[in-house]
């Protein structure tokens, strides 16, 4: 996993909670590469998960939520970074639909190595949108966060939500409806 | 606290500067890889080296500088090309090539003919792109300073196009060769088997295989008509001559699609079926005249993927040239098979011809007779042995000789001759026979070629079918005529209500005839609009097949309402389906305006008896009571005057006295009868026995004993309220109490009989009888044949009406001094 994730997240747990929240986080959670991320490097996922429970079980927050809260976090982080990706676009259902044929291309320039979701656009509209949403990781509601930054970005209301029903197997089913 | 949050600061830059050396150096990777590529990239200018290597690029030829070991040296674009190489291509050893090609160029570029530098050695190989190349090479060792061989250069010529325009060549030449050849054949002789013979070998022999088939098509089917050597037997005929439906096999297929096919892998060919034996390849070509299939060529070979489009593509040139040779001959075989069919044929026609039930007569052109057939003979009841005497005769004779079997012997004759000279087919005219039977005949001429050729004549006796359909028609006159004649009204309509046909009594009641009629709507025309609906129902349900029958009210043509009474039932047609209905129309006005007069006649008879029997009951209850008046008055009137009257005065009181009493008797009894009359009284059981009893004891109470009262069997019980049995048995036994002659010992026997539905009732007594002339008005009410006091003269009458009321009956027989017998009968 990318390191920007994991320098991110420690960043988020810091705004969020405070750097004594880190410290012991870092401290307690006894990782490999002991709390020490550089963005050009990968590191494994399963730091993610350690760090992500420690916080969840700490601060009594489901981790979904939190999940969901970083990923609002790091949404002006890659718009930030990546502005001239960003900028062919002017509204969230393009964008969120041009993550696989364009974003994705342009992040593999940089990462060759990177391990990507992948979204599949299964209906577009102009009003809604439909995307199966796979992932070796499963980050659900890190993408949910994404997605509803993004609505928040390009100042549209909205809603996203996951068809439950949709089987796990096959990836997760998201539903963006503009109001 | 402090220096607890000291403590995590420190450890947070910490990490962050850990971070920082590892961003750093991950950096630093980069730069250096950077720098490495410019460096091969600056090493790229153009150096005189690559000048001659773009001189090389631009040669026609292709270039090869192969190392001792093998290895290619130096490469231009034209050799890239020629080994089918990415342009892309890094130097490198041969052995890079996939093993495929490996072998192939390798031998191209192998020492062997590189060190022959004398001369160009001609090369074929399939390249990278599996191409076959076919190549010039001119080679030379080079050698370095010292003498020393170091290298072979090799220009290589790519000569591929050239070499195939040169096989192209050949291979016409070969095609015209044996086009001749078989053009040849084909003109030595006329037969089709020597010709499709020779053909075969030669399309074999070009194919270079051992095996051929040459198939004609015949009467929609694909016979074998010749094959190579392969499939004949020691005789030279075909073994196991197949013929083949043009929709089956790969030969039929190819028949209906008219387009020659290769298969390359007969086990993979749904279609495909085996000769001789089974073979992988298979080269099949229509032969095609006009659009028409004519014949098939037919090759096999047993290794699979044998033949080439080119050979198709000859074997279809081929085709187009002796196809019309092969239609010649096929046309020249099919006329030989299809007159050996005409006598066939004809020979058949005749056997139909002389065993056919009908009598015909063929009569030539010319006015012979050419054929007569034995049902013919037997129709003029002419013994079959004189056929012969009839063959060959004169029409005209003959037909002079059978007139006299005819009716009208002259029509026979001329009829004739004026239909063979109008000469068109004529069908079922009908004759009649001298002896009572009819024939029909029929004309047929016989036209060939669009000239006359003679004349069929065929006869049938129609007798049974003529008095069949005439006592059809005198059965239908007569329904029509019983129809006609019907009172009743009958209409025909169809589905949608429209009047088909009526009859004459139909448009009697209806005013209207029958041109009026037809053709429209029933209930358009008679309906008020307001019965509609009912006649809409009624035809819903007889369309559904019910019959019904039902009143409605019509208008006449005149505007007179009528009252009808329709039955209905639905029409089918022969397969049973409902095609209308047909209604019989009975006019009720009259019997409905008797009917409305009778039951209104019976209301106020009801209510004038109602009336009747109140004033009665009123009057006979209120003349009692001055009655009771009078009757105490003259009692006081005597009592106190009975020493001053004189004695003809008493007489006169005792006689108003003796009135008073009748006339309050009549009074009871009209009460009772007004009530009798108005009783509606349910008709329970009763036994007859216990009444009786009782009747006889009060009669034995009051009066003297000397008379019998017999009853001579024990009386039934009967269904009949016990107050009415009591009144008739009362009456009938007081009467003959009262009636008695006081002069003989008198008896009154009662007895009854079982009959079949009801009881008869016998009381008979020795009394003083009934004089004749009284019969007649015994029975009505207030008529007493004496003056009594003790008797209203109302009694046998009250009898008769309980009687009658029953369904019973009474009725007497009497004799002047010797007695009277009353009998009755009550249902059961």
């Amino acid at each position: 996993m990318k390191g920007f994730i994991f320098t991110n997240f420690v960043e988020f747990v810091e705004t969020s909670h405070g750097l004594e929240m880190v410290d012991e986080m870092i401290t307690n959670c006894n990782l490999p590469s002991e709390g020490i991320y550089s963005p050009f490097s990968n590191y494994n996922f399963d730091e993610l998960v350690c760090l992500l429970t420690y916080l969840s079980e700490t601060t009594k927050v489901n981790p979904e939520i939190l999940l969901e809260q970083f990923g609002v976090f790091l949404f002006p982080y890659l718009i930030g970074k990546h502005s001239y990706i960003i900028n062919h676009y002017d509204n969230p259902m393009d964008l969120i639909a041009g993550i696989e044929s364009h974003i994705h291309i342009e992040v593999r320039k940089l990462y060759n190595d990177a391990d990507l979701p992948t979204f599949r656009i299964v209906e577009k509209t102009e009003k809604k949108l439909t995307v199966i949403y796979k992932s070796s990781k499963g980050l659900t509601y890190l993408a949910l966060g994404l997605m509803k930054e993004t609505l928040n970005h390009f100042k549209v209301n909205g809603k996203i939500t996951i068809d439950k029903s949709f089987d796990i197997e096959e990836g997760v089913k998201f539903i963006l409806e503009l109001d | 606290m402090l220096t607890n949050n000291v403590e995590i600061l420190k450890k947070a830059l910490e990490r962050e500067r850990k971070a920082r050396e590892i961003a750093e150096s991950f950096v630093e990777n980069r730069l250096r890889e950077l720098y490495d590529s410019n460096i091969i990239l600056s090493n790229e200018v153009l150096t005189q080296e690559e000048f001659q290597n773009d001189l090389l690029d631009n040669l026609v030829d292709a270039l090869f500088v192969i190392g001792l070991k093998g290895e290619i040296l130096k490469i231009n674009k034209e050799g890239i090309k020629l080994l089918g190489l990415e342009d892309d291509f890094q130097l490198s050893n041969i052995s890079q090539f996939s093993n495929r090609n490996k072998k192939d160029i390798f031998r191209l570029l192998s020492n062997d003919h590189l060190l022959n530098e004398d001369g160009i050695y001609n090369y074929e190989f399939i390249n990278v792109k599996r191409e076959k190349k076919y190549v010039n090479i001119k080679s030379k060792t080079l050698v370095d300073t010292d003498k020393k061989p170091y290298a072979y250069q090799a220009i290589v010529r790519d000569v591929t196009d050239n070499y195939l325009v040169e096989l192209k060549l050949q291979k016409q030449q070969e095609f015209e060769k044996f086009e001749s050849q078989i053009l040849k054949d084909l003109l030595k002789s006329n037969d089709i088997f020597t010709n499709a013979f020779d053909l075969v070998n030669h399309i074999a022999d070009y194919l270079n295989t051992d095996d051929c088939v040459f198939y004609g098509y015949l009467d929609g089917e694909l016979v074998q008509l010749a094959t190579t050597k392969n499939k004949l037997d020691a005789n030279q005929f075909i073994k196991n001559k197949l013929s083949i439906p043009i929709d089956r096999g790969v030969i039929g297929r190819v028949a209906r699609t008219k387009k020659g096919e290769i298969v390359n892998d007969t086990s993979k060919d749904k279609d495909y079926i085996v000769d001789d034996m089974s073979r992988f390849s298979e080269i099949t070509v229509p032969v095609i005249l006009n659009g028409e299939i004519v014949g098939i060529i037919d090759s096999e070979h047993p290794a699979k993927n044998f033949y080439t489009s080119d050979q198709l593509d000859d074997l279809s040139k081929i085709s187009i040239l002796i196809s019309l040779h092969i239609k010649n001959s096929a046309t020249e075989l099919d006329k030989n098979l299809k007159q050996t069919e005409l006598e066939t044929a004809k020979n058949r026609l005749q056997v139909i011809f002389e065993s056919s039930s009908h009598a015909k007569i063929i009569e030539s052109n010319e006015g012979y007779i050419e054929f007569i057939s034995n049902s013919f003979l037997n129709l003029f009841h002419i013994p079959l042995n004189s056929m012969e005497k009839f063959v060959g005769l004169s029409c005209e004779l003959a037909r002079h000789s059978f007139k006299r079997y005819f009716l009208h012997e002259n029509e026979f004759v001329d009829g004739v001759e004026k239909i063979i000279k109008k000469s068109v087919a004529l069908n079922d005219e009908l004759l009649e026979l001298k002896d009572g039977r009819f024939v029909s005949r029929n004309y047929t001429p016989i036209i060939h070629n669009g000239k006359l050729d003679g004349h069929i004549w065929t006869y049938r006796d129609v007798t049974l079918q003529i008095n069949y359909d005439k006592s059809i028609e005198f059965q239908n006159k007569k329904y029509k005529s019983i129809i006609d004649n019907i009172n009743l009204g009958l209409m025909e309509v169809d589905t949608d209500d429209v009047i088909l046909a009526v009859n004459d009594a139909f448009c009697n009641m209806s005013g209207y005839d029958s041109k009026e009629l037809k053709g429209k709507k029933a209930k358009d025309i008679l309906l008020k609009k307001s019965d509609l609906e009912i006649i809409e129902e009624k035809n819903r349900v007889r369309k559904s097949g019910i019959d019904d029958t039902f009143e409605i009210e019509i208008i006449t043509k005149s505007g007179e309402s009528k009252f009808w009474l329709i039955s209905g039932a639905p029409n089918y047609n022969i397969n049973g389906e409902v095609i209308g209905s047909v209604g019989i129309h009975l006019d009720i006005t009259e019997i409905k305006t008797l009917y409305n007069e009778n039951t209104k006649l019976i209301e106020d008879l009801k209510e004038s008896n109602l009336e009747l029997s109140s004033y009665a009951h009123i009057v006979s209850h209120d003349l009692r009571t001055p009655l009771h008046s009078i009757a105490s008055c003259i009692d006081w009137l005597k009592e106190d005057n009975e020493d001053k009257l004189s004695k003809d005065s008493l007489e006169y009181i005792s006689i108003i006295t003796d009135s008073i009493i009748a006339m309050n008797n009549l009074i009871s009894s009209t009460l009772q009868f007004s009530e009798l009359r108005s009783a509606v009284n349910e008709n329970n059981l009763s036994n007859s026995q216990a009444i009786v009893d009782n009747i006889i004891a009060n009669i034995f109470l009051n009066k003297d004993k000397r008379i019998s009262i017999n009853v001579l069997k024990p009386l039934p019980v009967i269904k009949l309220n016990s107050t009415k049995t009591k009144q008739i048995f009362q009456n009938l036994i007081e009467n003959a109490y009262k009636y008695k002659d006081c002069q003989k010992d008198s008896f009154i026997n009662i007895n009854w009989q079982d009959q079949n539905d009801s009881i008869l009732f016998i009381i008979e007594d020795n009394g003083i009888g009934i004089a004749e002339n009284h019969f007649s008005i015994i029975f009505n009410a207030f008529k007493k044949l004496n003056n009594r006091t003790d008797s209203s003269g109302i009694g046998l009458s009250i009898v008769k009406k309980i009687i009658e009321n029953t369904g019973g009956k009474i009725w007497f027989d009497s004799k002047l001094n010797v007695g009277t017998i009353f009998y009755f009968t009550l249902p059961k």
